[in-house]
Parts: structure tokens; sequence; C-alpha cells
């Protein structure tokens, strides 16, 4: 009656089950280990029915074995990816949160993979057909999903020797490295004979040259311009530079919208430290601008100095949020070196108010152009 | 009437593969003895590692405020370090390996039950051990300084917890559904049923400990209320690492005693049915294990509950001890019935086993009140004795299936010289923790506590005790490697055995069974070879 | 009837058709109540492009006569009646020659004057006061930038109606707050279109005091048709007159009146849209008007010297009744700015049209302002919206309004 695997599986659901009374009589009814003892009982008693159902799964002939004659599972590159994708999502989950998504990325790829390779290994008893069944299913995920990360790869990488060299290295550099892939792409077309030897060689050539100098380049740290501001704390959400300039080389929170160039209704120009304005169809200075209200409107900014400058517009100030803290309002262009220009497009929803009159400042230039928002 | 197949099959080596290949081979490899090897070889670098944490642990304590090794506030995290490494580094992972690696030939199947979860389980252990290790790098794990660290470590284990969880799903199934025809449970061979016992054991208590990480890193990571800070974490999590949880993962080092003993007595199996009782018998431990307490004899008080102390105590502590009691007993009774001898594969499986004993033991004594032991060094020597005793009987039993997964036979004289070794390192590792344990020396910690006097000479001596266990591992890594090296010399049954896995060439084929065979007896292979049978 | 008689019949008929609307459209050219007639330029800028009509034209006319007379003989010359078919040569170069070096010829010539009135009409440089000009859907919004030599000292914003003093060039810049306009003082000057994002210039200038309509001449939604304006020119001593009244400071009505009632409903319905510069709350904070965050456009007409132009609702209605419209119009040059800066007095109210846009407004120009049509512009309304106004309110608000001088 019962076999030899559910006698223990029923022994041990009975010590189970006196290991429980004894909690409950002499230790403590809502201690932890009672809880435990309870999940216990259940588990050994599902065992114990499932032994029993199955007779221990018992064979007596070769036929009835199909378990054991059961050959082994073909080679399987998923398990050891979804490890991977489990610890990089647990890895994710105590230091960097991309870790994490990239985690559970992987973790998502390689169960789908693995549930396919399952599934389409029983598809048939010829493996090459097996395989061919999964080649089918994923094929169309599989190549550009794979090309999507080697892209992903390539431009990390590409990056990373772009934020360590400096801003014209790393023109004349990609100026190079484009006319170099160009001049192979034309050999290739143009020689075929040579294109699968060449290619084999050419291709690993340069993706292990570009992943050393992506490495290096990573590794070296990003250039000194990046650095400073970063230390300067450029980066910062908060940081909202529109004065004169504590670091000359980078300022995120400028007005970053590309405008029309030919639409501008007014052109400030600072020369020789001084601040002046035109207006469009006015051939004299001015030293108020008008522009209509909520309507995006578009200044020029030309800088004929030497040193460096930005033009600020001022728009008064607002309280942030529910706080009672007051922050200036009004946007910036970036620094403009000598004879370059800036443009800054406005839409300005309301007037300003008497007490805080609306202007155009240089930092470092005297004078100032009245903004008017009728 | 037995049949039993004996082809001659293709050798899994590979020879002549790049090197990019063949470690292409073990990554996507669903071979089970690959993936038992590659648990066992890891397991093994641990255990080097471990001992020399072990060993530096003692000799810091000679004089603790000198720092000789390591500052003072790094004591807590290497102690803890040593815990997990012990445990999970090495007893655990070596054992379900073996298991992976051995079981499915022993009981006559040609691959393992679920082949990608046992993959998936010794990648998910390995990574997750990995994390635990890059947590304490970076000042992490218990009492570490960094809390994201320490988060790390909790998630780390979680995750090797799970591989070892999937190992024994892996195991146990094999044995429970793909026996060979006509092999009853009551037939599968002593180690094999030893694994369906700490497997079942192992996945009754691992998801408990699972639980134990899940809501500690909770807790840790969103408001350090219901468990306390980074320092307390293995007050919670500390039985996890503690008898009688370890006893669980000990179930089959007495497994490979009982397997190993009639073999080399050249007898059938005495008492059969007692052996697999007592080994089912140690699997009680899990009982005392999930409840996550010590549960310690207390002889104060009323008579009730003096009375309830000791029924706790007895049938928590007690049970696991009787199994492993029956179990050496009863094995050790071949060489009553068959003839005494012995090889390098008993002798490692035999002084493990009484290692074992000794810790099992010693944990029965450590859980008396009046003894005054808990929270002292005793716990540590319970627990070197536990795992080093395990190392011993795992040692001996990769010397015994050494020609099924690498084709080699060790040489008998080296091994036993190593076994006799490795004896000495562990009682030296062990005892003299016990003796500091009666002398109050502290659990788990370095400083705070007078190491002068003989205190010093103990932990010298457990010192070395791991050192020695060290050189041992070292040498026996070196000794396996240098008989792969020099290539397969096994003959397919080189020991006279009984089961089925020495049926089949040496080293086992990918598939190891070309047709199955149909068994009758536990003994099957002495069935077709009555002659060489001692009488009963 | 047999087939000869119903095609000489139907032929007939085609004939008379023809005749009928080619007699129409000449006659139409004798219009005499013709406001927007491009034939009648009243500023140099429209007389320049006049003058280069009368030189385009009668060319025109020329080579469009001997083409139509030449095809015309030609399909009755070899009109198909049986004859053989001639023979199919490759043709005549000299022939090919001469028909491309003559209308090239021809072409050159009407180019060279249309380049240099296209240059002419777009001179800026001698500019005497500027006006911004911005469209949305559907009306005109003027403000005027701080130009003190012409007496502005403070921007003027209005609406509707154009003003600016006779005999001076006026350069507007024109641009847009939704989607393309076009500015069009038929008597003035030509079309030019007003396109979000860019700023385009317009010269105006008008010979004499007068008014001259206009309207939006590229299709720009539900109302375009609607989207007129009118263009005022007065004298440089009535257009200071003007500037100044623009610029007084606000008065508001006495406390216990019916206007004052009528500021009050004002505020509560109309000053979150429509700005009147000087208006101030209960706390005597000025009122700052958020279109904004109500209209798809992000403007609303500045009503703060409402009653001195004669329109309203994007010059669709006369703000002034029929008599008063025909003083204005009617009156000669010379007397034309003194009936203007009269402005609307309260005998002189369209109180018809008035009443009924503050009643229903959607009903009355068709504006997308149904709430449930609000979709494709984020909620926000295109032109004024229902407002449940009660005929109390009513009454109130146009006391009110009448008081915004």
């Amino acid at each position: 009656m019962f076999t030899t695997g559910s006698k223990y599986f029923i022994g041990l659901t009975a010590l189970s089950v006196v290991a429980t009374v004894l909690y409950l009589f002499l230790v403590n009814p809502s201690d932890l280990g009672a809880l435990a003892l309870v999940g216990l009982i259940t588990s050994a008693a599902t065992l114990s029915g499932v032994s029993i159902f199955t007779r221990d799964s018992d064979t007596e002939t070769v036929e009835q074995a199909v378990d054991a004659s059961a050959g082994p599972a073909s080679a399987s590159f998923w398990p050891i990816v979804v490890a991977l994708g489990a610890a990089m999502v647990l890895l994710g989950l105590a230091t960097e949160p991309v870790v994490f998504v990239l985690g559970i990325a992987v973790l998502v790829g390689g169960g789908v993979e693995w549930m396919v390779q399952g599934w389409s290994d029983r598809a048939s008893a010829n493996a090459a057909y097996n395989s061919e069944v999964r080649a089918k299913v994923l094929g169309g995920i599989e190549y550009p999903g794979l090309s999507a990360v080697l892209t992903i790869i390539v431009a990390f990488l590409f990056s990373r020797i772009f934020l360590a060299v400096s801003k014209d290295a790393a023109t004349i550099f990609f100026m190079l490295v484009a006319a170099v892939i160009f001049a192979l792409g034309f050999v290739f077309a143009a020689r075929t004979d040579l294109r699968k030897k060449a290619l084999s060689v050419v291709l690993p050539v340069s993706i292990a040259l570009l992943a050393i100098a992506g490495v290096v380049s990573a590794l070296s740290g990003e250039r000194k311009q990046l650095v400073d501001a970063a230390r300067e704390d450029h980066f910062a959400i908060e940081h909202r530079e529109c004065g004169e300039e504590a670091s000359k080389y980078y300022d995120k929170h400028a007005n970053n919208r590309v405008p029309l160039r030919k639409a501008v209704i007014a052109t400030i120009t600072v020369e020789n430290n001084e601040v002046s304005a035109k207006m469009i169809g006015l051939d004299r200075k001015v030293d108020t601008i008008t522009i209509p209200r909520m309507n995006s409107t578009t200044v020029l900014f030309r800088n004929l100095d030497d040193s460096e400058r930005r033009l600020v517009v001022n728009l008064g100030s607002a309280k942030v949020g529910d706080t009672d803290v007051v922050e200036p309002l009004g946007t910036c262009t970036q620094l403009t070196g000598k004879g370059q220009e800036q443009v800054l497009t406005l839409t300005i929803p309301k007037p300003a108010t008497a007490e805080e009159p609306f202007s155009f400042t240089v930092p470092g230039a005297n004078g100032e152009i009245k903004l008017v928002v009728p | 009437m037995t049949t039993i197949d004996t082809h001659v099959g293709v050798s899994t080596h590979t020879t002549g593969s790049s090197f990019v290949a063949s470690v292409g081979q073990w990554v996507t490899s669903s071979d089970h003895k690959k993936i038992g090897r590659l648990f066992i070889g890891l397991s093994l670098l641990y255990a080097i590692a471990v001992a020399v944490i072990g060993a530096l642990i003692g000799f810091e304590r000679i004089n603790p405020d000198g720092a000789q090794f390591f500052d003072a506030d790094a004591a807590l995290q290497l102690t803890q370090l040593h815990r997990h490494a012990l445990v999970f580094g090495l007893l655990a992972p070596l054992f379900i390996g073996l298991a992976i690696a051995v079981v499915p030939m022993q009981v006559g199947a040609r691959a393992i039950a679920l082949p990608r979860l046992a993959q998936l389980g010794f990648w998910g252990w390995a990574l997750g051990t990995d994390l635990v290790l890059i947590s304490f790098i970076a000042n992490g794990g218990p009492g570490g300084g960094s809390s994201d660290m320490v988060d790390l470590y909790l998630l780390g284990l979680g995750l090797s917890l799970a591989g070892l969880l999937a190992g024994a799903v892996s195991v146990a199934t094999t044995v429970l559904t793909s026996r060979a025809p006509g092999m009853g449970l009551m037939d599968v061979p002593a180690f094999s049923w030893s694994a369906l016992m700490g497997s079942v054991a192992s996945v009754l208590s691992l998801p408990v400990a699972i639980g134990t990480v899940a809501y500690l890193y909770v807790d840790h990571t969103y408001s350090q209320t219901a468990f306390g800070d980074n320092k307390v974490i293995n007050t919670w999590l500390g039985w996890v690492y503690a008898q009688p949880q370890t006893f669980v993962l000990i179930v089959m080092a007495l497994g490979v005693l009982a397997e190993i003993a009639p073999v080399t007595a050249r007898t059938r199996q005495p008492l059969r049915p007692v052996l697999l009782a007592g080994i089912a018998l140690i699997t009680t431990a899990t009982l005392g294990a999930v409840t996550q307490t010590a549960h310690v004899l207390d002889l104060s008080g009323t008579t009730g509950d003096k009375l309830s102390s000791t029924i706790l105590f007895l049938f928590f502590n007690g049970l696991p001890l009787l199994g492993a009691l029956v179990t050496v007993a009863v094995a050790m009774l071949s060489f009553k019935e068959g003839r005494p001898g012995v090889n390098a594969s008993f002798a490692f499986a035999l002084l493990g086993a009484l290692m074992l004993l000794a810790g099992v033991a010693g944990s029965f004594v450590q859980h008396i009140g009046d003894a005054a032991l808990v929270g002292t060094s005793f716990g540590e020597g319970v627990t070197a004795y536990v795992v080093y005793g395990g190392l011993l009987a795992a040692l001996g039993g990769i010397t015994y299936w050494a020609p099924k997964l690498w084709g080699v036979v060790l040489d008998d004289k080296k091994v036993l010289g190593l076994a006799g070794l490795g004896f000495i390192g562990v009682v030296l590792a062990s005892l003299p923790l016990y003796v500091a344990g009666f002398a109050d020396q502290p659990v788990d910690a370095v400083n705070d506590f007078d190491y002068s006097g003989p205190l010093g000479l103990w932990n010298v001596l457990a010192g070395a005790g791991s050192a020695v266990i060290a050189l041992v591992v070292l040498a026996y890594v070196g000794l396996l490697f240098a008989a792969v090296r020099k290539g397969a010399g096994a003959s397919d049954d080189p020991w006279d055995a009984h089961t089925l896995e020495w049926s089949i060439p040496s080293p086992a084929p990918a598939d190891n069974f070309a047709a199955l065979a149909t068994v009758s007896s536990s003994e099957p292979l002495l069935d077709v070879k009555p002659s060489q049978e001692v009488p009963a | 009837m047999d087939t000869v008689s119903r095609v000489k019949s139907s032929r007939r008929r085609i004939l008379g058709t023809l005749v009928g609307i080619a007699a129409s459209a000449t006659l139409a050219g004798c219009a005499q109540n013709a406001p927007q007639d491009t034939w009648e330029p009243k500023g140099p800028n429209a007389e320049m492009i006049h003058d280069l009509d009368n030189l385009v034209f009668p060319i025109a006319y020329v080579v469009g006569i001997i083409v139509l007379g030449l095809a015309l003989y030609i399909f009755w010359k070899f009109k198909d009646r049986g004859q053989e078919i001639p023979v199919q040569g490759h043709g005549k170069p000299y022939m090919e020659i001469t028909l491309t070096v003559v209308p090239a010829l021809i072409l050159s010539v009407v180019g060279v004057f249309t380049f240099r009135t296209i240059f002419d009409l777009a001179e800026t440089q001698d500019t005497e006061i500027v006006i911004n000009v911005t469209g949305q859907q559907w009306w005109w919004e003027y403000d005027y930038p701080v130009q003190p030599e012409h007496g502005i000292n403070q921007p003027i914003v209005t609406s509707g109606q154009l003003v600016f003093p006779a005999g001076t060039k006026v350069l507007l810049r024109e641009t847009s707050r939704d989607v393309i306009h076009s500015y069009w003082i038929p008597a003035l000057n030509g079309k030019k279109d007003a396109v979000p994002g860019r700023v385009h210039l317009l010269r105006l200038e008008a010979n004499e005091p007068g008014l001259y309509a206009g309207q939006c001449a590229e299709f720009c939604g539900l109302s375009h048709a609607n989207m007129r304006m009118e263009a005022i020119a007065l004298s440089k001593e009535d257009f200071a007159k003007w500037v100044a009244n623009q610029q007084k400071a606000y008065v508001p009505p006495a406390a216990g009146t019916v206007e004052a009632e009528g500021e009050a409903v004002y505020i509560a319905q109309c000053a979150r849209c429509h700005q009147v510069n000087g208006l101030k709350d209960a706390q005597g904070k000025p009122i700052i008007s958020a279109p904004d965050e109500y209209v798809y456009s992000g403007a609303a007409p500045n009503l703060t010297a409402l009653m001195t132009r004669n329109t309203f609702a994007g010059a669709m209605f006369d703000l002034v009744n029929e008599k008063c419209r025909a003083d204005v119009w009617g009156a000669p040059s010379e007397k034309f700015g003194e009936a203007y800066l009269k402005g609307v007095t309260e005998d002189c109210l369209n109180q018809k049209d008035l009443r009924a846009w503050l009643r229903n407004a959607p009903e009355m120009k068709p504006m997308y302002a149904e709430p449930n049509l609000l979709g494709p512009s984020d909620g926000k309304y295109r032109g004024m919206p229902y407002l449940a106004l009660t005929e109390d309110d009513i009454d109130k608000l146009v006391a009110y309004l009448l008081t915004l001088k």
C-alpha cells in the first residue's frame, strides 16, 4: 500500500505535526518557527500525496521508464544568461538602477530564449529540424536585437572616446575615421573578390581597436573641461548659471532651442563692453524691445568683444512651487566667443510688473535693454 | 534475471578543440557530470580560501590588539565571511555538486532530470557567491560600513541559496522520477538515497532561508525598524549558517560512507532498511532548522518548564543525532559481515563521518543550557567539525567516483596519507575551539576578550589546523590534476562495486547508458558477478 | 427636334451664358461702393503696384489678344474637313527661335519693372513708425512699441482697427500666434503673409486721412471670411490726439453706479482673458489677464480703449450703429479725423450686435467655441466662448464698456 517514498514523506509530515504541536503548547503559537512548521506540514503532506499517487514513479520495463531513458538535453547558453540577468538585477538593486534595468532585459531575453529552445527541443526527434524551428521563431528577433545591442555598444565606446579627447581632436579623429570607413566601403564594393577575406580581418581588428580605445578612454576619464564642469556642479538641475561664468567650459542650462535665425525681431550687440540693440526694420539703435505677448519671438545676440559673453533675459521672479523660495526667472544663451552669434527664442505669456520690469543684460558688460511685453 | 548493458561509449574528452570552444562547452553544457564537476571544482577552491581565512582568524586571536592581519573593524565582517563561505561556499555546493555528478548514473538514468535547472543552479550559486564576495570586499556583509553593500550581501546570498535550491530540486527529481526500470526507492544506492534525503531537506529548508533574506533585505533597505541595522543581520540569519541547518547538508556525507563501506568490505549492506531509515532520520534536522531557533536545554524553573525544555531539546537536537549514529553504525556493520580492509576513499569517508559525529554530538552538548556554551566559540568548533568532516567525506566520494568523472584512479597511498593529514587538520581546527568554548571565548569575535594564557595556544592550534586543511585540499587538487593530465587509466569497475554506474565505461559517456538496464536488487552488479562476493 | 437643331440650340445656350458672365464681370468694375478695390490706390506703395499694373496689363492684353486670335484662326483654318494629313516635318528652327526670343524679351521688360517695384516696396530704411501686427484666429492685434517721437511712451495695444498717421511711412512687423494669416489692405499695399515664428515686414502709407478696408488673405480656419481689418489713417495732429487718448490713465467708475457694477461683472467674467490696462482688483493689485491659459493662440483683444474703435470681434461687427458709421465713412478727408476721434457714444453704440455677442458669441461667429470641439486645441478656445451671462449682467457690462474710451 505505502511505497518507500510515501512512507518517508508521511513520517516527515507526522513529525512536522508533532513539532508544530510542541510549538503550540511549549513555545509560542505566534512564533515565526510555528508558522514555518505549518508550511512544512503542508509541503510534506503534498509530497506524501504525490508519492502515493505516483507509486514512487516505480517502473518495471524499459518502455515505462520514460524519464530515465530521456537523453541529455542539448547544450544551452540560456541558463547562464538567466543567472547573469538575475545577478545583474540584484546588483542593480543595491547599486545603479541602470544595471537593474539591463538585468531585467537580460533576464527577459534569456528567459524567452530558454522557453523557445525548450519548446523547439521537443518539436520532433530530429535535432536539425528542431534547431531550424527555433531559428524560424527567434531569428527575426535575435538578429535585429543583437545588432541593436552591438550598435549600442559601438555608440557607447565611441562616446567614451568623444568625452575623453579634446573637442578639436575629436573632430579631426572622427573625420579621419569616417574617411577610412568610406574608403574601405568603396574598396569592398569595387573588389567583390576581396570582400570575404578582407572583411574577416578588418572587422574583428576594427572592433578590437574600438573596444581598446573605448575602454582606455573610459578608464582615463573624461576630458578636463567636463571633469571641471562636473566638479563645479554644472550638471545639477539646480545649477542655473546665467551670470558671469565661474567656469569657462560649459553651461548646461542655457536655452538650448534651435530658433529661426532668419526671423529675429531684434539684434543685441555687445561691443567695447557696451550693450546696444536694433530692431528689425529700423536702422537705428533702440533701448527698448517690444515683443508681442505669448508669441514665440527670436532675439539674436552678437558678441564683438574679445571676452566670452552671454545674453541674459531677466523675466522677474516667482515662487518655486508651494514654497516660499523666490527664484529669478529667465534664461540665457550659451557663452559666445568673439564675432559669434547666439539666438534666444522667448514666449512670454504675461507682461512685467512695475516692480520687476523685464530686461536684457550681458553679464560683464555695461548697459541694459528694456524688454516690453504689452 | 538481471540484465546489464555494459556497452562501451564514446569518451567525453574533448581533444584538440580550442580554448574558446572548450570554455563554451563548459558554459553551455547540460551534461550533469560537467555541471557537477563545476560545482565540485569551485567548492574546493572556496575550501582552500576558507581554510586560509580560518587560519588568519585563529592567529589573529592570539593578540588581537596587535592586529597582525586585519584591523578591528574588519573582524566581524571576516568572521561572518568565514561562516558564510564554510557553509554556502564549501559544504552545501560540494555535496549538491557530487550528487548532480553521480546520482543520475547510480539510478540508471541517461541524464539528470531538469538538466538546465541544474545548470542555472550552478551559475546562480556561483554568481550569487561572487556578489557576496564583492559585497564583503566593498565593505559590506554583516557589520559592513556601506549600506548598499550590506544590501548586496543579502541579495547575493539570496541568489546563491536559490542556485543551491535549483540544484537540489534537480537531484531530488532525478531520484524520484528517473530511476532505471525495476529500481524501487528501496533499491536505490545508499548515496543516491542520501542525496534524495538531503535534497528534499534542502528544498524544504532553503526557501525559509530565502524568505528570511527577503524580509531582511526589505527591512534593511527601506526602514531598518523591524530587524535592526547591519550589525545584527546575522541575529536573524544566523540559523542559516548554524546547526541544525548544517546537518541538512551533511546527510550526503554519511551517504558517501554508507556507499563506500560495503564495497570496501566486499559484502552486501546488512540491515539495509535500517540504514536508509537512519539516513532519513537525519533530515529531521529540517524541523529544527525551519524554526530558526536554537532549542537549548534549560533545566531551571518548574518541573513543567524542565519537561517542556527537555522535550523540545530532544526532539529537535536528539533525532538528527540518533539518525547520524544509526547511519554510521549500520554502515560499519558491513565490516562485521564482510572482510575488513581499507583504502583511501573509505578512509576519507570514515574519518569524515567520525568528525561529523563529533560535530553533531558537540551540537547536542552545546544546546544543553547548563554547559553555558551558547555564544561561545564552541559553536564555531561544531561548525568546523561539521563542515570539515563533510569536506573529508566529500573527498572520499570524489576519490571513489573519480574513475567515472575524470577517468582516473588516484594513487591510493598518497590519498591515504592526505586522509590522515586531513583528519589531524580537522581535529586541530575544531577541538581547540571546543576547549576555548569552555573558557568562554566568544563566538565570531576577535576583540574585546582576553586571549592570554592557554587560550592563545588553543587558538594557535585551531589556526594551524585550518592551515593544514588548506594544504590538504591544495595537495588533493594537485593530485587530481596530475592524474587527469597523465590521462585515463581507470578500468570500468576498479572497486569491484555494486551499483549501476560501474557498468558503464570510465569516464562515463555523455549519455551514461546507451540502453537502460533493468534491475531487481539494490546491488545489481553483484547479481551478475556472484563469484566475487564474500559469503555472508 | 432633329439633331442639328438640338446642337444649334445648345450652342446658343452656352454662348448666352458666356456673354452673361463677361458682361457682369465688366459691369462689376463700375461698382462705386467697393472699398477693397485694387485699382484705386490711396498710398505710395499701392501706387507703385498700380503703376506696374498699368505697364504690365496693356502688354498682357496685346499678347493675349494676339495669342487668342491666332489660336482661333488656326482652329478655323485647319478644321478637319476630310483633307489629307499634311507632311509631318521636324519643324522650322527660325520660327521656334523667334517664338522663344520674343516672349523672353517681353518678359524681361516686364521683369525689370517688376523687380524694381518689389525692391522699392521692400525698402524699410526710411521707416517713420513701427507697429507690430499679430494675427490669430480670427482677429488682428496691433501693438505700438514705445516711440517717443510719436508720443508713444508706453506700449499701446489695440485690435480691429489699425490707426496710423497719414503721409507717414509705417512699417508693420507681422507675425502670427497660431496658423498662417495674410495681411491685406488693397488700397495701401499688397498682401503679406503672417507666419508663426517669423517676422515679415510690410510698408503702409496713406496719402490722405481715411478708412481703408482689408481682409485676411490666407485661409486660416472656420472664420477666415470674418477676419477683417480696417486701417484708419489720421492726420498727424489727430494721430497725436489718438495716441494721447490711448495712454491716458484708467479711471474706475464711481462707486455705486451701474458702471461700477459692470466693472465687477467684467472682472469676474472677462478679465481672465481680456486686458484692461489700469484695472485693479479689490486689494488694489493690477489685474493681468491670462489668455495663455484659456485661449489656443494665447491672446485675446485688449479692451483698454474699446470705445475708440468702430468695430469689434475681429472687425466683423460694427461697434457703432449704421447712421454713425455712415458719418465716419462718408466724412470728407479733412473732417475724417474729427469724426473718427468722437469714438462710440451711447447714442452711436450698436447695442443690438454687442448685446447679442455678449449673450452668445459662438452663435455670432463660428469659432470652435463649443466645449466638445476643443480636443485638437488641448481644451482651449479659439474664440470667445458662451459665458451664460444674464440680461442684467449684460446691461451692466454694456454700461461699463461704454466707459472704456
